[in-house]
């Protein structure tokens, strides 16, 4: 865990001695790009230009440096500058969740989710913060709602609540599934992901004859996919039904060798092949 | 209203005026184009198309007032040529002998296929403008098959004003006959919502996430797939897109390499794992780690399915490396197993990167983000075969079994010269 410790602030000279220092050619220093836009944000501040934008910022800059003190000494002064300026409260949030201590997010989260609670950056990472605090459940209501406020919802959404879902005390794997299968109708074939981890999820549990029926799906849907025709091969055979998945290993051997000798030499391709061989 | 056959020479100066932003081409299919423009002021979406300038006898027209145009042209024939204007209700806004698509080829089809690839190009500057005149110089002419785009595409946020001097100022020849396929940089990132992946890269650019170019549905704008012949691009996203080896967007990758038939696979994303140019993928903490993710958790996977080359930004140098495979690790931790062939890879040198028979291995990783500043840097990564601080982009070619990638600067002179053969099984 990551404590704030107190650091002097950079002078003028020192910024543009790291200015100097990492504009010259044959130098590259470490994340050099962050620290110029530190430097020339150091530069406008020394030229005595002020704002609460400017110092907010300088405190994501530091934030992204991993310079949480100075990230936290910069919303301070932001907000002794501007205290509505825009954006300061999530970028503080994320800085605490960041120093894994979400117990000093949330408060500022709800104060923004007062306002606009379908605020859907806000949701989530109150969602995160709720999830580290060991509240899965109110966590993945934050989640939900995140989703319902996103215009274009994306596949890793959907695993995020999915995971957090998981390590609920009760009926997590079932929740999981639920939400999953929710976002597999919004996405339709691009819901191959979520998919992958419903398909898991339902082993896991020991239900192969679903996760035979998955997959059997994904292959009729996706006949070139051919992780999906080994997952469905390795499931028929765990399931006993040698026959089964000697004949979609049949099927998924024709594609192989109909592929161009590029592909199919794959290390990746060359395994498949081995394995579906070997049914 | 002014006929659109007399507008052949382009649009009147009073039309222009209304037009803001291109048109500029997004998601190319064998039968289907999407056109794009801004205008002013709220109007109508026209399009007219035919098989000459002189004769655009087909048309769609959307009635739906909006100053961002998006008109998609379904129904067209593979691997052909279409002119078209676009135009509203005041009559044609854009139209000539330079404004004109391609279809794409049926996925397979062996055709002699060019790609311009440009890499933190969005200075909109001098140096800009130098990488596109050489480009087209060497091209003879602004059209290729294939155009992509890095990230950093418009410095210093990606806001739209500045997508306008970067992307739409600085390339409107091109936009407006040649289909760009972009990745995101972390400059762009600065203007798009972590959470809800919304922001101008996202509202100018329309991404494939259903499939319809090509590969496996991505469900996502952030990364995505398509087919160009016989080339399987796949763009990768970097900068916001979680990077877990178990997240969405890996596991998406592999169902997508392992669903591919096409002859060549190329990759591109905006961080790279191998670089000592302006960034130094050798540090963890350099740009998030996002280098050092993208080198341990996705290159391995592109490994795996036999990726031929990789294109990434961010460093703003051109380095090109050796055909390796297995280099996860630091740059002092590279092996020699790592290296498949450490020779040039030059055909006019020690000869080109043979694929050989047998387990195909190895991959050529570019940092090609030097298309609009030059930044330096130590330049030694020990895999690079050449580490450049010049202005540039690389020119691809694709025909058959053979990749030729070129670097050419901005004065014109090709610097880099890489070959990729696919050995026949017979060989």
């Amino acid at each position: 865990m990551r404590r704030r410790t107190t650091i002097p602030p950079r002078s003028a000279a020192a910024a543009a001695a790291v200015a100097a220092l990492v504009g010259c050619a044959g130098i590259a220093a470490a994340h050099e790009e962050i620290l110029v836009q530190i430097a020339k944000i150091d530069a406008r501040l020394a030229q005595g230009e002020s704002s609460a934008d400017l110092y907010l910022k300088r405190g994501e800059l530091y934030r992204l440096h991993e310079e949480f003190a100075r990230a936290f000494a910069d919303y301070d002064k932001a907000e002794s500058i501007d205290p509505q300026v825009e954006g300061l409260a999530l970028e503080r949030a994320a800085a605490f969740l960041e120093t894994a201590e979400p117990a000093k997010a949330l408060p500022i989260l709800d104060k923004v989710l007062q306002g606009t609670p379908q605020h859907a950056p806000a949701l989530t990472l109150r969602a995160r913060g709720k999830a580290a605090l060991g509240f899965p459940a109110e966590a993945a209501a934050d989640l939900t709602k995140a989703i319902a406020a996103t215009a274009e919802p994306r596949p890793d959404q959907y695993v995020e609540r999915a995971q957090i879902q998981l390590s609920l005390p009760e009926g997590g794997p079932e929740a999981a599934l639920a939400g999953l299968e929710e976002g597999i109708a919004h996405f339709g074939p691009a819901g191959l992901t979520l998919h992958e981890f419903a398909l898991q999820i339902e082993l896991d549990l020991g239900r192969q004859d679903a996760a035979a029926a998955r997959a059997a799906k994904i292959v009729a849907s996706q006949p070139a996919n051919l992780r999906w025709h080994l997952r469905h091969a390795e499931i028929l055979a765990d399931l006993g039904r040698g026959g089964e998945a000697k004949a979609a290993a049949a099927e998924a051997l024709e594609r192989i060798e109909a592929l161009p000798p590029a592909r199919r030499r794959s290390a990746a391709m060359a395994e498949m092949e081995a394995k579906f061989r070997g049914y | 209203m002014l006929g659109f056959a007399c507008l052949v020479a382009g649009p009147t100066a009073a039309e222009a005026a209304d037009l803001s932003r291109g048109p500029y081409l997004q998601i190319c299919t064998p039968e289907q184009i999407t056109v794009c423009w801004r205008t002013a002021e709220p109007d109508v979406s026209i399009v007219r198309y035919g098989a000459s300038a002189d004769a655009l006898d087909k048309n769609l027209r959307s009635a739906e007032l909006t100053t961002e145009h998006r008109v998609t042209i379904t129904g067209l024939t593979p691997d052909t040529k279409y002119y078209y204007s676009i135009g509203g209700s005041g009559g044609t806004l854009a139209g000539g002998d330079d404004f004109y698509f391609v279809t794409h080829p049926v996925p397979g089809t062996d055709k002699a296929t060019r790609v311009w690839i440009i890499g933190d190009s969005g200075t909109g500057n001098r140096d800009a403008r130098a990488v596109r005149d050489a480009y087209v110089k060497e091209n003879g002419g602004p059209h290729c098959d294939v155009w992509l785009m890095l990230g950093d595409n418009a410095y210093t946020d990606g806001k739209d004003v500045q997508y306008q001097v970067a992307v739409f100022d600085t390339y409107p020849e091109i936009l407006r006959n040649t289909v760009l396929w972009p990745t995101i940089g972390n400059h762009d990132g600065h203007s798009v919502n972590d959470e809800t992946m919304m922001g101008p890269y996202y509202s100018i650019f329309e991404m494939p996430t259903k499939g319809e170019a090509g590969g496996v549905p991505s469900g996502s704008e952030a990364y995505y797939s398509f087919d160009y012949g016989t080339i399987h691009f796949v763009c990768l996203d970097s900068e916001k897109t979680p990077r877990q080896k178990s997240g969405a967007m890996a596991r998406w990758l592999k169902n997508d390499l392992s669903a591919t038939k096409q002859e060549w696979v190329v990759v591109y994303f905006h961080h790279p794992p191998y670089s000592k140019g302006s960034h130094d993928s050798d540090n963890a903490r350099d740009s998030g780690g996002r280098l050092r993710d993208m080198r341990e958790n996705f290159v391995p996977i592109l490994e795996d399915y036999g990726v031929d080359i990789v294109y990434c930004g961010h460093s703003h140098a051109y380095e090109r490396s050796k055909l390796i495979n297995g280099h996860h690790g630091l740059s002092s931790e590279l092996r020699p197993s790592h290296i498949i062939d450490g020779k040039d890879g030059k055909p006019d040198g020690d000869g080109p990167y043979v694929k050989a028979p047998g387990p195909q291995k190895g991959a050529v990783f570019t940092v090609a983000g030097s298309s609009g500043k030059i930044s330096g840097g130590r330049l030694n990564h020990p895999v690079m075969v050449e580490s450049l601080n010049e202005l540039g982009s690389v020119i691809l070619d694709v025909k058959g079994k053979t990749m030729d990638a070129r670097f050419i600067n901005s004065n014109g002179e090709i610097r880099d010269h890489v070959q990729i053969k696919h050995a026949d099984p017979a060989q």
